[in-house]
């Protein structure tokens, strides 16, 4: 049985005609299932833990990274599957994922490849695509708890799971440090070169900062400061993928 | 599996970068890159890769390495080592088969045959 949870916001109201084709789509392709909009009467988690209640293998998500970002944390510690309709706002994740957007996603959703993904999980609260801290001022990480890394030009830290250098079955995170790039023609010719990211696989990162916390951002929010520990959660989450997906 | 801005590294490398440095003892088990500082030891299951920028103060275990920056430590490579012209190697070098530019300069005992293995725990 499948529940589709619709995310709420201005950008999903210009949609309604592609939810009603969407409602009649997955009739059609015999995947029928219970409606829900998000909103203030109703959060997420409660929508989540009914479906599940109900005996919902299958939870669609219908809108943008947001929607997908908040509940991916909440999914995962059921034992269900994540389907994903991409709809507003483009969305990175359905990209990665090889779902295409709007109506034509429930062609990929009826298909049914399910893929069980690595999740980084960083104070009790799990992501998906990937976490980041825009200033490395001041930043010592420590690796699988054997070497330690610090940035020696200003650079931003990104955590993570999905990526042209992370792939969500292997396990393990990346870390990737990218050098902010310098502003004036001059300063660019200046050596060091500062061009290349560095990256570092790993299964347990801790953070910590000389001077004052530093917030950690998913999606543009901070969700929580440094110190803290990101972990690998291998294999954590089942999640139906197309097949033009970023990874095997 | 990835195409990615590093055109020498895929999903699983590492790659240090200039604008890091790195201190402790590295395990791995794909391909290491470095290009920036690194303080201690680093062994890997696959290759190593030192470029000209490199700053390298650790001994280095893996299967080929290509050395084109500095080292003060010892490598042992039980493939290929090959050590360009730009490269600075204070250290002992062990390696099944050695390639050596003009240019290096080495400071070190040098030992090339069939290297010997320990296995890894």
């Amino acid at each position: 049985m499948y529940t589709y949870i619709v995310e709420a916001g201005l950008a999903i109201r210009k949609h309604e005609q592609d939810l009603a084709r969407i409602e009649s789509r997955v009739v059609e392709l015999q995947m029928p299932g219970r409606f829900e909009k998000l909103s203030i009467l109703k959060s997420l988690k409660e929508i989540i833990a009914d479906a599940v209640k109900q005996q919902s293998k299958t939870i669609v998500l219908i809108g943008s990274d947001k929607i997908i970002n908040a509940a991916v944390s909440i999914i995962a510690e059921f034992d269900a599957t994540l389907g994903i309709i991409p709809l507003g706002e483009p969305t990175t994740i359905a990209k990665m994922l090889g779902i295409p957007y709007g109506v034509e996603a429930c062609e990929v959703l009826s298909s049914r490849i399910v893929k069980r993904v690595d999740l980084g999980k960083v104070s009790n609260r799990y992501f998906l695509f990937g976490i980041s801290i825009p200033d490395s001022r001041n930043l010592t990480m420590e690796c699988d708890g054997r070497f330690q890394i610090s940035a020696v030009a200003p650079s931003e830290v990104l955590i993570s799971n999905f990526g042209p250098q992370s792939d969500p079955l292997d396990g393990q995170l990346e870390v990737i440090v990218s050098p902010s790039t310098p502003e004036g023609f001059f300063s660019r010719l200046r050596k060091p070169d500062y061009s290349h990211a560095s990256v570092f696989p790993f299964k347990k990162l801790t953070i910590r900062t000389a001077g004052e916390s530093l917030p950690i951002f998913e999606d543009g929010q901070a969700i929580v400061k440094t110190p803290t520990t990101i972990e690998v959660a291998p294999k954590k989450l089942k999640i139906i993928v197309g097949k033009q997906r970023k990874f095997v | 599996m990835f195409k990615n801005e590093n055109s020498d590294s895929k999903a699983g490398d590492t790659v240090i970068g200039q604008s890091v440095k790195v201190e402790g003892h590295f395990v791995g088990e794909g391909n290491v890159l470095v290009d920036g500082q690194l303080q201690g030891s680093l062994k890997t299951k696959h290759n190593v890769s030192i470029g000209s920028s490199a700053k390298v103060k650790a001994d280095v275990e893996a299967v080929d390495v290509h050395l084109a920056g500095e080292l003060n430590g010892n490598v042992k490579a039980s493939g290929k080592l090959t050590i360009t012209g730009s490269a600075r190697l204070t250290g002992n070098l062990e390696a099944a088969t050695l390639a050596v530019e003009e240019g290096a300069m080495i400071s070190g005992k040098c030992m090339v045959g069939a290297v010997q293995t320990k296995s890894t725990v």
